[in-house]
């Protein structure tokens, strides 16, 4: 193959997907000359599971991508076929927006925008070689048809590409995923590199034609009133377009299943990668349950001008024609017709405890990864890996500190630093659980959280910084008015108070706040013994109900985070050796040279790192300081 | 803001002094609500990093030692934040009740190191200690591991496990249904949680309680001889020890302090605390004493009274008889029964005068004394109790408790599950930093391995 010279950029990111098209974009927008490579220009923006954006944690991770800078929101809102508020009456930490989205329009919407986006170059072409200087840091990459590209950094977003593998019984192609061809030439240049690869495994149930179905045997699941939608300042309201069908497999879909098992990749041994747990296949969960005689499962339309359907809950790499026996088992489906059936796919990733908190990969200077070749597992996650990595190759190319964000910060931050810091064993995928800060980094409130680190870095505009403070101030206004307004102890408050089935008030009276603490009381109710009640946007109100209500909690967790705050915020000198610290134990030495946390409270985090091996650092990190340098 | 903790910095009890330290914001309220100067204004308003003499209080109040103490302001203390100090006697009662009345002020216990992971944050540590503490730190941390390790064998550990798994349980069947809303989960029952949530929590009190008996089985049962001088309690005491620890001598009033021995009593181990005589005196070494011996008697859980058969009942033996009200479990030792040939008058007066649990007649110099030891030895919690004897344990249990009991009345109030869980949440790390386990890792494979979650 004949080499030739392409061209010269500050960035190249390789990938398209959730996470390339957020890396590019960013680096674009702050003013980097940026290439964004794919493999094929009709795959930008794929969803190749399930057609919906957001759901429980992921709705918070794309609302703090928004307020970031970043494009995820406002294409979902662009695009959407129906709009929830998922865990609606489970409490404010776990409100979650989710949309169905249309796959096709998706992709256009973001094809479009890194068409019209400045700085910013799209070329279909496969990465084979990164390049790198005498020095060992990045020069640049070579593509497959060898064409060379210098640039000061690369951002790897493969995806599920690397090396992968799909499975569909006993047919398996060296493919990526929804037919499009597989990145194989990459894989040995990343192991020169120092990268540690592991493959790891997932999988999507088939796509079945409409028409084929009836809906008749199925409950509907329909899209939520109201406002709708997932950016902040959003010149498009999410609208609904679609029904959502619920049905349930029965037991001869499990004895179908359970008759095939011999047949399945997964239990002869075929499949190497590690999957995760939480997103198993029909085949693992009727193993692992045998209990369950049914399991729910969801048709979910993938687009506006489309028949084909999403099967969710059915993920399955059983030959084709098991999948469609048990599929026929199931109550509306009994003559379905596949368009595309389910398969598993195996696909090379990198150890992300390689990674710093940028998402830069520690040992060579330039190269940084995101999404699901970090280990993760979500269009979100990746979408949020994406932008932090653009950003911060942005920042290091125009000689800028680097920007991390903390758990503290949001869902974003623990993300990042569970990859980087605890590693995965499996697919990671973001949940409300894994957030200790989870009643202050909600999805109501991620713009007061984030926009200003976006303004800061130059992805968010003035006016939409303004916008946002406008907001706040609105909802420090109504919370100091709501505690200063006292209602009288009259026989209207107490007639209002009692038909809400709460107490009376006594002589001295209440203030509107006290009672807004009330659980059978909402800040609509409050409305009817309000004697100046203002006229307030949905977002306003809400969050002014969740600060007062949740008052003690939330204050709680920000004393929490004040708590953490110093060990968070005391660096550790990249150049420690931790194996020749003695008070160390062994483990923790290993453990830390490995990792090499950023902070003490990182080092903390680390399995196999004890709170006596962080005093332990600390009285060796003071001794080291004392040193002459 | 960071919390304010307290813990003995000083080696192991019994010695001569003990210091216990207190740092942190709240570092000298808590030191004024424990500790009164003399000259009664509070050590915090007097002059900075100089001792000041008073008396130090328990919980309930009662004083239990007389000591000195003092404050080191931030910056220029070993933490870098308001630190003070203890300085008392060396006597594990004492120092236990002080930590207890600490925490009851708001001041936790410090983990091992927090006091030089403070004096680091603030940039307070210097070379030499810097080493030294490393040394100490590595060896606590071994030997903490150590002590876990064996708590955990024990029913204490599996019954704390247990608790913290049942909850765990709950956690994750409340993520599961939330991070999972498309999955069959059955659904998250808001009464059946609060009634988990009390359950754990009654079982944590119960285990909280065992903490007071587990001191009884590390410190030993105190119980209190008192009596006249010379009315044979220090015989009675070695009597007991089967050793010659007491100075017996004819000359009265030779205890001069509160003598503490733990002696193992039939295999129970019991604290004995020999005072010295109740008599007024013009020492004021003794008369120190003889406050003192008022205060363990007090203190103990049982008090034996020693009264000799020999001589008449004196006014020193009515002083001390007047103590008996004030004392749990009192039992009346008549002693020198081999020197006098009929009981005299006032003994039955005496045994009449008071509930005794027992009244013994015995000659403790000739070392008749096994019905006493006998008695004494069923005061000792038994073997098959589940017992706590460390006072962090006891600390975080009480704490796991209170957040257990927050998130009862919280869901009580109609609080929405994923606040009044954080409680339990708090209530689980607690409960993990006893048994070791980190919540977090533990609650994600929870949900994967309960639920069927997936695509």
């Amino acid at each position: 193959m004949l080499d030739f010279y392409a061209g010269q950029y500050d960035i190249v990111v390789v990938g398209a997907g959730h996470a390339g098209i957020e890396a590019a974009l960013a680096a674009a927008r702050l003013g980097c000359r940026t290439l964004c490579l794919c493999t094929s220009l009709e795959g930008i923006g794929n969803m190749p599971c399930n057609p919906s954006i957001g759901g429980t944690a992921k709705g918070q991770l794309v609302r703090e991508i928004d307020a970031l800078g970043g494009e995820m929101a406002r294409a979902a809102d662009a695009t959407c076929l129906q709009f929830r508020m998922l865990n609606r009456g489970k409490g404010p930490a776990v409100y979650s927006p989710r949309a169905q989205s249309d796959r096709m329009a998706y992709r256009a919407y973001m094809r479009r925008a890194l068409e019209r986006c400045d700085n910013l170059d799209l070329a279909q072409g496969e990465c084979g070689e990164i390049l790198t200087d005498e020095t060992g840091a990045v020069s640049g990459l070579r593509v497959v048809g060898g064409g060379r590209y210098d640039c000061k950094a690369v951002v790897l977003c493969t995806g599920t590409f690397l090396g992968a593998k799909t499975f569909t019984g006993e047919v398996v192609r060296n493919m990526g995923p929804d037919g499009m061809y597989s990145a194989d030439h990459l894989t040995p240049c990343l192991e020169k590199l120092g990268l540690q690869l592991r493959r790891f495994k997932t999988g999507t149930p088939a796509r079945v034609s409409g028409k084929s179905l009836d809906f008749s045997k199925m409950t509907p699941q329909p899209g939520d009133e109201g406002e709708l939608g997932f950016a902040f300042d959003r010149t498009v309201e999410a609208v609904n377009r679609v029904t959502c069908w619920l049905t349930y497999t029965t037991e001869e879909t499990h004895e179908i299943i359970r008759g095939s098992l011999h047949r399945s990749p997964l239990y002869c041994g075929e499949i190497v990668g590690t999957g995760p747990r939480y997103c198993p296949s029909i085949e693992d969960k009727v193993v692992r349950f045998p209990e369950k005689n049914r399991h729910q499962l969801f048709l979910e339309p993938c687009g506006d001008d489309t028949d084909e359907y999403y099967v969710q809950g059915m993920s399955s790499s059983l030959p084709e024609d098991v999948q469609r026996a048990f599929l026929r088992s199931i109550p509306g489906l009994e003559n379905v017709h596949i368009l595309r059936p389910g398969y598993a796919i195996e696909y090379d990733c990198v150890d992300p405890l390689q990674l710093d908190h940028t998402l830069r990969y520690r040992e060579i200077s330039g190269l940084w990864c995101a999404g699901q070749l970090c280990g993760s597992s979500g269009y979100e996650e990746a979408a949020g890996q994406g932008l932090v990595a653009g950003i911060n190759a942005a920042r290091w190319v125009q000689n800028k500190p680097p920007f991390t964000l903390k758990r503290r910060d949001g869902y974003i931050g623990t993300l990042i630093d569970d990859l980087v810091t605890r590693g995965t064993n499996e697919p990671y995928r973001m949940m409300t659980s894994r957030s200790e800060y989870r009643l202050i980094c909600r999805q109501d409130n991620a713009d007061s959280r984030l926009m200003p680190l976006g303004h800061e870095i130059g992805l968010i505009s003035d006016e939409r910084l303004a916008a946002m403070e406008q907001r706040q101030e609105q909802i420090r206004q109504e919370v100091s008015r709501l505690q200063k307004t006292i209602a009288p102890p009259s026989d209207k408050t107490n007639e209002f108070l009692v038909a809400h089935g709460t107490s009376p008030i006594a002589l001295r009276g209440a203030s509107l706040a006290d009672l807004l603490r009330r659980p059978q009381l909402c800040y609509d109710d409050l409305r009817e013994i309000d004697p100046a009640p203002p006229s307030l946007p949905r977002p306003v109100t809400e969050q002014v109900e969740i600060e007062i209500k949740y008052e003690g909690y939330i204050r709680r967790q920000l004393k929490d985070i004040e708590e953490q705050r110093r060990l968070e915020d005391s660096p550790l000198p990249p150049d420690i050796d931790y194996l020749s610290i003695r008070t160390l134990r062994t483990e923790a030495r290993q453990k830390l040279q490995a990792v090499r946390p950023e902070t003490l409270g990182q080092a903390g985090r680390i399995s196999g790192v004890s709170p006596a091996d962080v005093g332990a650092l600390m009285v060796y990190l003071s001794h080291r300081e004392e040193q002459p340098k | 803001m960071a919390s304010t903790i307290a813990a003995c910095s000083s080696g192991s009890m019994p010695c001569a002094i003990a210091i216990v330290r207190l740092s942190g914001p709240e570092a000298f309220s808590v030191l004024d609500g424990i500790f009164k100067p003399k000259s009664g204004l509070p050590v915090s308003q007097r002059k900075a990093r100089a001792m000041h003499y008073g008396r130090l209080l328990a919980k309930d109040g009662a004083t239990v030692d007389l000591c000195l103490a003092a404050c080191f302001p931030a910056p220029n203390s070993y933490t870098g934040e308001d630190l003070a100090e203890v300085y008392c006697h060396g006597s594990q009662a004492v120092v236990a009740a002080m930590l207890d009345h600490c925490f009851a002020l708001g001041a936790v216990p410090a983990p091992p190191g927090e006091f030089t992971k403070r004096a680091f944050l603030s940039g307070r540590l210097d070379l030499t200690e810097a080493e030294a503490v490393a040394d100490l730190i590595h060896s606590q941390s071994e030997l903490g591991a150590k002590a876990a390790v064996a708590q955990l064998e024990g029913s204490v550990g599996s019954r704390v496990k247990a608790v913290r798994e049942k909850v765990l349980a709950l956690l994750a069947h409340f993520y599961a249904v939330c991070d999972y809303t498309d999955e069959e989960i059955d659904p998250f029952e808001y009464e059946n949680a609060v009634s988990v949530l009390e359950e754990a929590r009654n079982t944590l009190d119960t285990l909280h309680e065992g903490f007071q008996r587990g001191r009884l089985v590390r410190d030993g049962v105190p119980v209190a001889i008192i009596g006249k001088p010379n009315a044979g309690k220090s015989s009675l005491f070695n009597a007991l020890a089967g050793s010659q620890r007491a100075i017996v001598t004819d000359e009265a009033g030779t205890t001069r302090d509160v003598l503490e021995q733990v002696i193992s009593v039939n295999g129970a181990p019991i604290r004995m605390l020999d005072t010295a005589g109740l008599r007024e005196s013009d020492s004021k070494a003794e008369r120190m004493g003889v406050e003192r011996a008022r205060m363990a008697a007090m203190t103990a859980h049982a008090v034996i009274c020693v009264l000799d058969l020999s001589g008449p009942l004196t006014q020193e033996d009515r002083e001390a008889l007047e103590l008996i009200p004030l004392c749990e479990q009192p039992v009346l030792v008549l002693n020198k029964n081999d020197l006098c040939a009929r009981l005299p008058d006032w003994a039955a007066e005496v045994t009449a005068m008071h509930p005794w649990k027992q009244v013994f007649h015995l000659s403790a110099q000739s070392g008749q004394v096994e019905p006493l030891a006998q008695w004494l030895s069923t005061l000792a919690p038994k073997p098959q109790e589940v017992l706590i004897t460390s006072a962090r344990q006891a600390r975080l249990l009480q704490s796991a408790s209170d957040a257990m009991s927050s998130a009862v009345d919280s869901a009580r109030d109609g609080m929405t599950a994923d606040a009044f869980l954080l409680d339990a949440e708090r209530a689980v790390n607690l409960l993990g930093e006893i048994t070791g386990e980190t919540a977090s890792a533990d609650l994600a494979h929870e949900i994967f391995g309960r639920f069927c979650v997936g695509k």
